[in-house]
């Protein structure tokens, strides 16, 4: 009997860390519905009316047609580099043993704990001379590098997971180590695999620092930047923060919802880093 | 006849030749690319009708391609530094075109100067700024001016007066307080240049004009008395809450013109751009502009000019010529100056000599008055001075970015002062300090 | 031939390896070490540099006072991050242990912060803290809640912490999951045993759960640590180290240093500094690893 109460009683602090962490989100979405006065006179009550309006005149004057293509095409080019660089990485480094290899995982650990301040500045100096920045494509190699450290750690440790005798089975078999790597390998990779797509996805979406100082036009600005601009300039049009707030946020909140496992335990697992 | 049949068929061939060649150069088009920073759509519509268009008649083998951007200073950069950028670009100020000039990337107009007689058409104190290092380096497209703008339906329901003096302003912003209205509206945290329209005002209006001139000149330093002055009274003013409730720090620009729509303020200090937002956020008053009252005895509130907008020629334009025919174009006709004017509502004020006359009818009488006591301004020859066009960049840029500390009590004025001093001091030795009327 | 196919298995290693590698250094090692020259150097980015030794260096010690206050408020923000989030999310994790129903549920509300972008999340709550228009301006004419509107971002006493609570309420589900999947991991006869011998439920967390998670508790201090130094987007977009420096952090000085001030060779000098204080705790923690302190 005195277990099921107190056991209700735990969910007290629950629910009030639950309202803590929603409320917010529940602000944005309300307030993307009113109009600008009506935010500034009655910020906590329910909108009066939906204002659909809102997200639209937000999406075309943000431009966010050229957002979701920009990010789309940051994303996509991030992902293929990095998978495609780091999977092999993560393979020469467990099964394959080279020399040197410490170095390698001191030197990707030098990346992961060290500001990013210490590369951007003569990057984007490097960058502005070669006429690359204002580029998603030139951003996108980027990413890939800084994210790179965290998906050769998490491939490790699921690498380093995989029996001996598996790859040994297909070296017997007559495989070259390339196709060990591409047979084997990587199709059992995948679930690790989805989960580095699901965290760096995320990352790349949300990425604010070396895209404001990479992507300066408008026509190519990323998702993040360009709500940041926008509601930068139209700052005193809170319905417009809020309703492009929103939009933003959607892509994310549907990967997550989709994806959740993967994220939570990519975040995790990768920066307990095996 | 065989033979004048021959001359006649060589004329024909000939002028053929010459008709087919000359037609052929016409049909070849120049290019112009101009990067201007971002405007309301007002502006670009205003640009379009009033200068791209009238401009590409007139010169049919040019073809004039406007950029606009947000975020113009960083893009701009980034364009010269890869050594690609537009032929004419835009700058906020005189002092912004020093440092292009100095990487030899902006290309000097004093031959072409000669060439269309720029200083006698454009104002003479505006053409002495943008010299720099005894050549003109880009030309002055838009002056303004410093005002304090309010709300004259607040004023007429609530029975207050403008101000006349120092005291008299203090009451008025007591009376507004005690009526739980803001008395100044403003923010910065979005911009924080915007801390420049304060030094600019309170240097010249209680420091005076004199001497602001002295000070630099060198024969005065900052740490003096009159310029300790007008910091102490800005901060009094911030102090007793009086500027945005001590939150301008956190507000940005179009908050504190939020509040002005929202009724919740009475008064701005902002300059002739205001007309770029006075209108469009007082639906449901009135409102009107006044020349900023005599904060000093002693000092005669001068009419404090600026630069806003200044314009350059790249120096790796492959058309100079047609550039600077441009460059031309905006400063020769008047009425084509009171248009654009007109249409773009606080900016573009071009700085050449015009008269009533050269405003369309629907020109508001408020920027007419606007206009009319610039001219006086400059006639009397009481002028103030804006800090973004007579400061040296580096000065300019260490009063305005630690002005907040300065009234948040994290800096003491001594310190603040004494440290403008070492940095004009340098400033002024590099010969950076552009030139006073 | 073994040493034959060894060797073949080396160089191929390499193979792998040369594509990551490559990409690395042209974008992080490359421009890192360039950093660490450049700090040597006046350089505005725009022309050419030029070699002016140590200056830089000793500038930075002795006359800039931006810096100063940004790592001070570094600290500070350390101090908040090592002690609110570790606990909420310690203390929680350990509750939904405790509860039977509904822990995915909580668990996936806790860490929907986490995905929310920086930029969204500042400015939902710069708009919640605006003086005027925000739900503090609104509830500052409650007299009981007149407190809450110290929190404000125009306060320079308080806005590094009313900055650090936004920053906190989209961080701390992540200590949260971790801890939680930590927690899940201990033996559950471990309870079991201390349980029959008369211990209560708190007791159960101190002298079980808090013990068997140092490891993690440690690990997640030392990544803490770090990541405090190298936080930037909330300030940034909130305040932009305003008003007056009060807010300013080591990176935000060091991006407006670099890129608005356009002071490049000098921004360098102070990254280097910064990388100083983030070496410090890689080797503690590389030297703690080695000690065992990441096993128990």
């Amino acid at each position: 009997m005195r277990e099921q109460k107190s056991k209700t009683l735990f969910h007290i602090p629950l629910i009030i860390m639950s309202v803590y962490a929603l409320a917010p989100l529940v602000l944005l979405i309300s307030n993307s519905f009113k109009t600008g006065g009506e935010i500034r006179t009655q910020p906590l009550s329910l909108p009066m009316q939906l204002l659909w309006r809102n997200y639209v005149d937000a999406w075309q004057i943000a431009g966010y047609t050229k957002g979701i293509l920009s990010s789309t095409i940051i994303l996509a080019l991030s992902i293929a580099i990095l998978l495609a660089v780091a999977s092999p990485m993560a393979f020469a480094l467990v099964k394959l043993r080279i020399p040197g290899g410490n170095v390698i995982l001191l030197l990707l650990l030098l990346g992961m704990t060290l500001p990013p301040q210490l590369c951007i500045i003569p990057l984007f100096f490097m960058w502005q001379k070669m006429g690359l920045v204002d580029s998603p494509w030139a951003l996108a190699p980027i990413y890939s590098a800084r994210y790179l450290p965290f998906s050769v750690f998490l491939l490790r440790s699921y690498y380093i997971g995989i029996p001996k005798e598996v790859e040994d089975a297909g070296r017997v078999d007559g495989c070259s180590e390339v196709q060990v790597f591409l047979r084997i390998i990587l199709p059992l990779s995948k679930p690790v695999l989805m989960t580095v797509v699901a965290v760096v996805s995320m990352w790349v979406w949300n990425e604010f620092l070396f895209a404001l100082t990479f992507l300066h036009t408008e026509e190519v600005r990323s998702m993040a930047i360009r709500y940041y601009c926008f509601t930068g300039r139209f700052s005193i049009n809170l319905a417009y923060v809020a309703a492009s707030g929103v939009m933003m946020v959607l892509p994310i909140m549907i990967l997550y919802v989709f994806l959740q496992r993967s994220v939570v335990e990519g975040m995790t697992r990768g920066s307990l880093k095996g | 006849m065989g033979k004048k049949k021959l001359i006649a068929i060589g004329i024909v061939v000939v002028l053929g030749i010459a008709l087919g060649s000359f037609t052929s150069a016409s049909a070849k088009k120049v290019t112009l690319v101009w990067w201007t920073e971002y405007h309301a759509a007002r502006i670009y519509d205003a640009i379009r009708e009033t200068i791209e268009k009238p401009f590409e008649i007139a010169n049919p083998d040019v073809d004039l391609k406007v950029e606009y951007f947000p975020d113009y200073d960083r893009i701009l950069r980034t364009a010269l530094v890869a050594e690609a950028g537009p032929d004419i670009i835009d700058l906020h100020g005189p002092s912004y075109a020093i440092e292009y000039v100095d990487a030899n990337m902006l290309l000097l107009l004093d031959e072409y100067a000669e060439k269309f007689g720029w200083k006698e058409k454009i104002f003479p104190w505006a053409i002495a700024c943008s010299m720099y290092k005894g050549h003109l380096t880009s030309l002055p497209v838009h002056y303004e001016t410093m005002l304090l703008w309010y709300n004259r339906t607040m004023f007429e329901e609530k029975g207050w007066n403008l101000a006349t003096d120092w005291d008299s302003f203090v009451s008025l912003c007591e009376k507004q307080d005690a009526a739980g209205v803001i008395p100044l509206t403003y923010g910065s945290v979005d911009f924080v240049i915007a801390n420049s329209w304060m030094t600019s005002i309170f240097f010249s209006c209680i420091a005076g004009p004199e001497n602001v001139k002295r000070v630099l000149t060198g024969e005065m330093k900052w740490t003096e008395e009159p310029f300790k002055k007008a910091i102490e009274k800005y901060r009094f003013l911030w102090q007793k809450g009086w500027i945005s409730e001590k939150q301008s720090a956190a507000l940005a620009l179009d908050d504190s013109w939020g509040l002005w729509q929202d009724k919740r303020a009475a008064m701005k200090f902002e300059g002739t751009w205001a007309l770029q937002n006075v209108f469009d956020f007082s639906k449901g008053f009135d409102w009107d502009w006044a020349p900023i009252p005599q904060l000093e005895p002693g000092v005669v509130p001068p009419v404090i000019m600026g630069i806003g907008s200044n314009i350059a020629l790249n120096a790796k334009t492959e058309h100079p010529d047609q550039a600077a025919t441009f460059l031309d174009f905006l400063f020769s006709d008047p009425k084509r100056a009171g248009r654009i004017m007109d249409a773009a509502r606080g900016e573009f004020w071009v700085p050449i000599k015009l008269s009533k006359a050269d405003f369309p009818p629907e020109f508001d009488e408020r920027m007419i008055r606007c206009f009319e006591y610039m001219g006086e301004g400059m006639a009397s020859g009481n002028i103030g001075y804006c800090t973004w066009t007579f400061w040296p960049p580096k000065t300019d840029a260490f009063q305005y970015q630690n002005l907040d500390s300065v009234v948040l009590d994290r800096m003491s004025i001594e310190d603040y002062l004494a440290s403008s001093q070492e940095i004009f001091e340098q400033e002024l030795a590099e010969g950076r300090v552009p030139t006073l009327p | 031939m073994p040493s034959g196919r060894k060797l073949y298995t080396r160089y191929l290693g390499w193979i792998f390896v040369i594509p990551g590698l490559a990409l690395y250094t042209v974008v992080v090692l490359g421009p890192s070490v360039a950093t660490v020259r450049y700090a040597f150097f006046d350089w505005s980015g725009l022309g050419k540099p030029q070699w002016v030794g140590f200056k830089n260096f000793v500038d930075i010690v002795l006359h800039d006072w931006v810096f100063r206050i940004g790592l001070v408020n570094n600290i500070k923000y350390l101090i908040i991050f090592l002690t609110v989030p570790m606990i909420l999310g310690v203390t929680l994790a350990y509750i939904t242990t405790l509860v039977r129903r509904g822990v995915a549920v909580y668990s996936t509300i806790f860490f929907l912060p986490v995905v929310i972008a920086s930029v969204v999340t500042a400015r939902i709550w710069a708009w919640i803290y605006h003086p005027f228009f925000g739900v503090t301006g609104a509830l500052k004419d409650i007299s009981w809640l007149q407190w809450l509107t110290q929190f404000s971002l125009g306060n320079p006493d308080y806005a590094l912490y009313t900055i650090a609570f936004a920053d906190l309420w989209h961080w701390w589900g992540f200590m949260f999951v971790i801890y939680h999947g930590a927690l899940r991991q201990i033996d559950v006869q471990l309870y079991e045993a201390a349980r029959i011998e008369g211990a209560s439920t708190w007791q159960l967390f101190f002298k079980i759960s808090l013990p068997l998670l140092r490891p993690t508790i440690v690990f997640l201090y030392l990544l803490q640590m770090i990541w405090c130094f190298m936080t930037f987007d909330y300030v940034y977009i909130m305040t932009r180290g305003g008003p007056g420096h009060a807010s300013e952090l080591a990176t935000t000085w060091i991006y407006d240093q670099a890129f608005i001030q356009f002071e490049a060779g000098y921004a360098c000098a102070l990254t280097i500094y910064l990388t100083l204080i983030c070496v410090v705790f890689v080797v503690l923690y590389l030297y703690l690893k080695r000690r065992g302190w990441e096993s128990y």
